[in-house]
């Protein structure tokens, strides 16, 4: 209750906010959507990853345990 | 009463699973720079700015096909040693940290010539930004080529083999980091 009486207004960063360019109002709007939406894009990607890594690994068990591999050199 | 072990398999090694969190790290780092240098060329009113010196577009174009090679060097490398022939593990290897040496090499050359023609960190924001974001692309290569100077010296010695390779593989994810970062960088500063 506190805070809510106290207002006090927050401003952004004038860089960005300052200016009356609409170009900078967009590619500010646009980053933010880039930098929100790239840890879901590291997080899909290695799932991705993970799967083909498990899958590979399985596989080269199942080679190596039917022809027996090992060190060629 | 016999007590049963309960068996997992492990999905992942750790050190592969840390490299990854770090990644996602330096992904955000770059993430961030970049979008700084989007917001900051949006505010200007010209870009590039007039009075400053004109980038080498096609030396580092061939820079970057340069790196990129040494991405398909280092896949020949890991790929090598899953079939246990770590002798040519140890030749694509060190191809990868040759191709990365004349990478570093050649933009250490440039910003030389850069700064002669007055492209300093602190000329303008153009400049600024652009040693802020290839330096930081620069710092990382170096620390690639460091680690891949350890790998080779540790392949040199045998100590991989077909069944233990972890620091080949760490080192492959670390470069294709570092190779794949690179065009969007270059996309960015020297061809827009």
């Amino acid at each position: 209750m506190i805070f809510f009486h106290i207002s006090v207004a927050v401003d952004a960063c004038p860089k960005c906010f300052g200016t009356s360019s609409q170009q900078v109002f967009l590619t500010y709007y646009f980053s933010a959507l880039f930098l929100s939406a790239i840890p879901f894009g590291i997080i899909v990607s290695s799932l991705i990853w993970l799967r083909l890594h498990k899958r590979r690994i399985s596989h080269s068990k199942t080679l190596n345990n039917s022809s027996g591999k090992t060190s060629t050199e | 009463m016999t007590k049963s072990k309960l068996e997992y398999e492990t999905l992942i090694n750790k050190s592969l699973l840390g490299l990854l969190i770090f990644l996602g790290t330096e992904i955000m780092f770059f993430a961030g720079l970049i979008s700084a240098f989007f917001i900051l060329r949006a505010g200007s009113p010209s870009w590039p700015p007039p009075e400053q010196p004109r980038l080498p577009i096609q030396v580092t174009g061939i820079n970057t096909l340069i790196l990129l090679f040494s991405g398909c060097t280092i896949r020949q490398a890991v790929s090598a040693i899953r079939q246990g022939r770590s002798k040519t593990t140890t030749r694509w290897l060190l191809a990868t940290g040759s191709l990365g040496v004349i990478f570093i090499g050649v933009q250490g050359y440039e910003w030389v010539q850069l700064v002669k023609y007055g492209l300093t960190m602190s000329s303008s924001l153009y400049g600024g930004l652009f040693y802020t974001l290839i330096g930081a692309h620069g710092f990382h290569v170096l620390v690639a080529i460091a680690v891949l100077l350890t790998v080779i010296i540790k392949a040199f010695c045998n100590r991989y083999t077909i069944d233990n390779h972890t620091g080949v593989e760490l080192c492959q994810m670390y470069w294709y980091f570092i190779v794949g970062i690179w065009p969007i960088l270059y996309t960015l500063v020297y061809l827009s």
